[in-house]
Order: structure tokens, then C-alpha cells, then sequence
């Protein structure tokens, strides 16, 4: 039995070895493996989270920066984690100039999946934090027609992202250019399919997702970039803004606490909602979101719209009025 | 969503329509109907057994604005499905019929994986995908026939990497393998088989299928379903064709518009002459919808009984007799335009 077993590891193992060389990732003999085998320079660590690290890198054969993203691949009982494989998966098919190049991808003995991402120089959440939001009018709407672009394209390949905010906004300084990443939540949609609860950070998370509804779509993501919309027009997330116990209570004081007239079926999802929080009154967007123009103000009213099948379209958002007076040079 | 419930609101207000029509009072006290469009519609309700009227009516049916939504929708899958080098999995069939064991073994592990699907209730998707990926890895590598566990291995390998692209809840690697397998891999095992097919298949796991063109087809379909009821079961009885097409290799040679569009045609009992075809979408080869069509009917098992009649038919005043001849007229038609 352990022959045997030794004989299949080994015929196994000398045909991945001779797989990698003819993969993606060229491997010159001897190299160890790593970085060395991605082809790329380590610089620094660039950020740390729960997937694992993100390096800045520079291509050997190019010079140019790269971002490398090492996934640590743990749990064994369940095989490679199925976040990667949607993220390398969707991103293979994706191809936009407002969404994030994956240009190689790799693995190091059987511990750590590596992808090598075009660099750009920061994400929206740090733009908006150090150098102050984007007070130049014509630098939010530039932004918000890239980031509708992207969005669009997804939806039109039927992909949701499902994590849209500012972090995973990246922006190229010089062009002034953006570029979504981070698809690892990212999945392809059906009209007629449950989907996992809970998803991305609270504050651009939809209310149909809040109110435990597991049949959402393309919508989701629309909220979230209404989110962000009206983060980079105030220069902080619009839902830490308003006081309130939790996200949900803070929509329903933003728009009002719906009722099967504003939101048809709310009291089916909802049952105890008039348990749950009290009766408010909307208190308006413009409230909150000062210094924006009317066309901008009501582009963000059908994003931020509570009931999902009224909400505006990532493709319809593009041709609204807010962006006909854009002159694109 | 919305779309589909405009079109059934529609086509609810038709058949009422329509069954006015037919309970008209024709005594010679009830007046003339003065206005032409009456008449009109009355004179394509008379014909609507025939292919033309129903063409026509489909046009009375359509909705631009979504119209215009699903056939960029189609379109875009369209240029995705001819992306994805279609051309591969075409010279697999040539390939697989020089080797007798390999044909064995490959339909037994698509069997295998069948049983695993049924078992945890997966989508179709999933087992679509799980045999996509096991016949693009058989195009890269060729393995050696003494030994039987390395397409087991494949098997595994291929169904867990489906999952985790389509399913919620992906049951543990070791739980994959609890359904009549004949060995079982350690998770590590199957953890370097997966990097190994995703490296193979050069990590493009988000594959065009069949059915990412089934709804867009049946709202292009004349006489489509009415009801949410007869929608689902025309897409469950389409979702069991595509399936059993992965058993057989001689489908490896159309693309998954071919086959949704033939399976489709199929399930709805309907000849694949060029006006259904087209209607579908210029960029589809009515030859190959024809030849699948085909080849549906050669290989695959299912009785004409147990397939979807169009509503409409029923609604008309036929005796069961004119159904049955109505249904052999079109088995003739069938017959006639394959042998030309």
C-alpha cells in the first residue's frame, strides 16, 4: 500500500512539476520557489488582511510595478478555497480598462496561491481619507462613469461583485483612471438562485441583503456604488454619518422606514419590522449629501432606492442626465 | 424578473382575448365588429397553427426595451462562447474515439459525477461544468489505461472545482466521494488535483453554458410558455437534455447555443427548420441547430409523450384525434426535412 501510494504521489508530483513549467508561471530549474517563480521582486508588504498578503513587486522581465496578492490556502479538507477560485476565474473573463489586469497566477507548494496584479498607486478609501475627498466636481463624476462602466460590464457578463467599496476601488494617479478589484466574493448571477447572506462591509451593504433576503441581484451592487457616490461627495461613508443602532436602521432614518407601498413584499421578508425599529420619517439625502447638483442628487436618489426592482441600472446609470455635460478629453 | 412578468401579463391578456373571440355570439342580432384590427387579429388567431401567424405574433408579443436588454445580453454570451476556444473540445472527439478504453472510462466517470450531482441536489450548472472541465483535461494530457484511479482522481477534482464555482454550500472533499467510489483520495490528494486542472485548463473556469442561453431563448421562442408552471417545467425538461448530452461525446462537436437551442426545440416539440432557428440569433448556425436537433433525436432516449405541448394548441377546438395527427404531421414534416 505505501508503494503504491509513494508511486502515485511521485508520477503525480513530477507531472505537476512538469504542468507548472508550461503553465502560466514559467519556472527556470533550480529556482526556489516564490517570488523567484513568480517572476517578480519583492519590495514590501502594500496591505494585510484575512486572505493573506499583498505585496508590491517588480516584474523581472518588465520593470514595471506589480501587486501580488498571496492567498494562504488553509482548511485542506475542503481544497482550494472557492473565493480563488471565482476571483482568478471571473477575472480570466473580465476584460475592461476599468477592471484590474490579473496577469499571472502561480502556486507554492501546495500552501500559497499567488496572483500578480497590474499595480496602481492607491484605492479610493485612501484617496478620500489623506489627500481630502475629491472636491473637484469633475473628478466624482469621472470617477463615478469608470466605476458604473466597470459595473455594467460585469453585469452584462452576468457577474456580480458583491464587495463594491472604496478599497476595492483602485485608482492610477497620473490618469486619474479606476479600476475595480477584489472579485473574491465576485459570482455569476441567475435570476431564479439563493444566495449567501451577509456579504461585504456593512456600510455599502444593500437592504435587501440586511433584511436577510436571499434572492438579490445585479441591484446589490448598484447600492453600493450609490454608497460610494455619496462618500466621495462627503468625504466620509454615508451610513457612519447618521447615528443609528445598526445599518439597517440607519437606511430606513436616511429614506424612511419602508412600508409594502414603498417597498412591495417588505412585511413577507420583514415580518417583525414594526418590532424591529420604529416609524421614521425620511430624513432626505440632501440632508447629508450637501454640495452635489440636482442632476448628481437624483442620479444618487434611484441608486439609494430601498425597494431593489426600482432601483436604477448600472447601464441605465450611464446615460442619465448627471453625465451628459461630461467632456471626456 | 420584471420582463417575465410583463410578457405573462401579455400573453394572460391574449388568451383572454382570444377565448372571447372564440365565445363570440355569431346570431344575426349582434352587430358587425366595425373595427378592422378585430378582424385582423380574428383572421391570425384562425391560422395560428401555422408557422408565419406565429412568427407575426411574436412581434405583437415583443417588448423593445427588454428586447433590446436580453439581445445584448445574447450577444455578449455569444462573443464569450466563442472566446473560450471552441475548437478544443471539437478535436476531443476525434481524439477519444482512437482509444476504446478511454470511451468506457470517461463515460463511467460522467456517470459517476451524475450520481454525485443527484445525490447533493446540485444545480445543472454544476454538472454541466464538472464534465466541461474533465474533457478539456483530457485534451492536455494523456494518461495510461492499466490504471483506473487517476480519472477517479479527475472525477473528484473536476466536481469539487464545479461546485465551488456554482454552489452555495460545497459538502467537505471527503463527503464528495462517499457515492460508490472505488477509491478514496485524501483531501491533499485531491487539493494538487485541483491546482492541477486549474493550471491545465489555464484557470478559465467561468465556461459559457447551455444554460446561460436557455431563459434568453424561450423568450425568443413563439408560443412560448404562459405560466410560471409550464416555464419551469420547459426548463427542467431542457435542464435533463443538456445533461444527458454530456454522456455522449458526439455532442462535443456543437457549442452550448447549438445545444440549448436544439435541446430547447426539442423539449417543445418542434421541427429545427431554419425560421425557429433563426429566430434565435443570426450568429447561430441553423446547420448545426439541424444537426444536433439530429443527433437528440438518434441518441437520446426520451419518449415524445413526455414532452411539453405549447399551450396554445389546447386552447384551439381540436378533438384528441386532430392532436394526435397534428403531432404525426410534424413527425412527418421532420422526417421529410431531415431527408432532404
Amino acid at each position: 500500500m505505501w508503494n503504491e501510494e509513494s508511486d502515485w504521489i511521485g508520477s503525480f508530483d513530477a507531472l505537476l512539476a512538469r504542468l507548472a513549467e508550461c503553465s502560466m508561471c514559467s519556472r527556470r530549474s533550480g529556482e526556489r520557489p516564490g517570488a523567484a517563480q513568480m517572476d517578480v521582486k519583492i519590495l514590501d508588504v502594500a496591505a494585510e488582511g484575512g486572505y493573506g498578503r499583498v505585496f508590491r513587486c517588480l516584474d523581472v522581465h518588465t520593470g514595471a510595478l506589480v501587486a501580488m496578492k498571496q492567498i494562504t490556502m488553509v482548511r485542506l479538507s475542503q481544497g482550494i478555497p472557492a473565493q480563488i477560485i471565482r476571483e482568478v476565474s471571473l477575472l480570466r473573463e473580465l476584460h475592461h480598462a476599468n477592471i484590474v489586469k490579473l496577469l499571472r497566477v502561480g502556486f507554492t507548494e501546495n500552501r500559497y496561491v499567488n496572483l500578480v496584479f497590474e499595480h496602481l498607486d492607491y484605492d479610493l478609501h485612501q484617496f478620500i481619507v489623506n489627500r481630502g475627498y475629491p472636491k473637484d466636481a469633475t473628478t466624482v463624476k469621472s470617477f463615478m462613469f469608470q466605476i458604473l462602466s466597470a459595473v455594467a460590464y460585469c453585469h452584462s457578463r452576468k457577474v456580480l461583485h458583491r464587495d463594491l467599496k472604496p478599497s476595492n476601488v483602485l485608482i492610477n494617479h497620473s490618469k486619474r483612471l479606476i479600476k475595480l478589484a477584489d472579485f473574491g466574493l465576485a459570482r455569476e448571477f441567475a435570476d431564479d438562485f439563493l444566495y449567501t447572506e451577509k456579504l461585504g462591509t456593512s456600510w455599502y451593504r444593500a437592504p435587501e441583503i440586511l433584511c436577510h433576503s436571499r434572492q438579490y441581484s445585479t441591484q446589490v451592487d448598484l447600492w453600493s456604488v450609490g454608497c460610494i457616490f455619496a462618500e466621495m461627495v462627503i468625504g466620509q461613508p454615508l451610513f457612519q454619518v447618521i447615528n443609528c443602532r445598526d445599518e439597517l436602521e440607519g437606511i430606513f432614518k436616511l429614506l424612511g422606514t419602508p412600508t409594502e407601498e414603498t417597498w412591495p413584499g417588505i412585511t413577507k421578508l420583514m415580518p417583525n419590522l414594526h418590532i424591529y425599529c420604529s416609524k421614521f420619517d425620511p430624513l432626505g439625502l440632501e440632508t447629508f449629501v450637501t454640495d452635489l447638483e440636482p442632476s448628481g442628487l437624483n442620479l444618487l436618489s434611484m441608486m439609494l432606492c430601498l425597494d431593489p426592482s426600482k432601483r436604477i441600472s448600472a447601464e441605465a446609470s450611464l446615460k442619465h442626465a448627471y453625465f451628459t455635460d461630461v467632456n471626456w478629453i | 424578473m420584471v420582463y417575465m412578468i410583463d410578457r405573462v401579463f401579455i400573453l394572460v391578456f391574449f388568451y383572454t382575448f382570444l377565448i372571447s373571440i372564440m365565445s363570440l355570439d355569431s346570431s344575426s342580432n349582434h352587430p358587425i365588429i366595425p373595427d378592422l384590427y378585430c378582424s385582423e387579429v380574428t383572421s391570425e388567431v384562425i391560422h395560428l397553427d401555422s408557422d408565419d401567424e406565429a412568427m407575426k405574433l411574436n412581434v405583437l408579443w415583443g417588448d423593445s426595451d427588454h428586447d433590446d436588454s436580453d439581445e445584448s445580453i445574447l450577444l455578449s454570451l455569444l462573443e464569450s462562447e466563442h472566446d473560450q476556444v471552441q475548437e478544443q473540445t471539437k478535436s476531443l472527439g476525434q481524439q477519444l474515439r482512437k482509444k476504446t478504453w478511454l470511451i468506457n472510462a470517461r463515460e463511467e466517470a460522467i456517470n459517476w459525477i451524475l450520481k454525485v450531482h443527484a445525490y447533493y441536489s446540485f444545480k445543472p450548472e454544476t454538472a454541466y461544468l464538472s464534465v466541461d472541465y474533465f474533457n478539456r483535461f483530457l485534451l492536455s494530457h494523456t494518461l495510461t489505461p492499466d490504471k483506473a484511479w487517476p480519472l477517479q482522481l479527475l472525477s473528484v477534482a473536476c466536481l469539487a472545482l464545479a461546485a465551488k464555482m456554482e454552489e452555495r454550500k460545497v459538502p467537505l472533499l471527503l463527503d464528495l466521494q462517499v457515492i460508490e467510489s472505488r477509491f478514496l483520495f485524501k483531501p491533499k490528494t485531491v487539493q494538487r488535483m485541483e491546482l492541477l486542472v486549474m493550471a491545465s485548463l489555464k484557470w478559465r473556469l467561468r465556461t459559457i453554458t447551455p444554460f446561460d442561453f436557455v431563459h434568453l431563448f424561450i423568450a425568443k421562442l413563439p408560443c412560448s410558455a404562459s405560466t410560471w408552471r409550464d416555464l419551469s417545467y420547459i426548463v427542467s425538461r431542457v435542464s435533463d437534455v443538456i445533461i444527458r448530452t454530456c454522456l455522449v461525446m458526439d455532442f462535443l462537436e456543437f457549442s452550448p447555443s447549438t445545444i440549448a437551442a436544439a435541446a430547447l426545440l426539442w423539449v417543445t416539440n418542434q421541427c429545427a427548420d431554419e425560421k425557429k432557428s433563426e429566430c434565435f440569433h443570426k450568429n447561430i448556425g441553423i446547420e448545426m441547430v439541424q444537426k444536433c436537433y439530429k443527433l437528440m433525436k438518434q441518441k437520446l432516449i426520451i419518449r415524445r409523450s413526455g414532452l411539453y405541448w405549447p399551450k396554445t394548441l389546447q386552447l384551439l377546438p381540436r378533438s384528441p384525434t386532430c392532436v394526435l395527427d397534428h403531432a404525426a404531421a410534424m413527425q412527418e414534416s421532420s422526417d421529410a426535412h431531415h431527408k432532404l
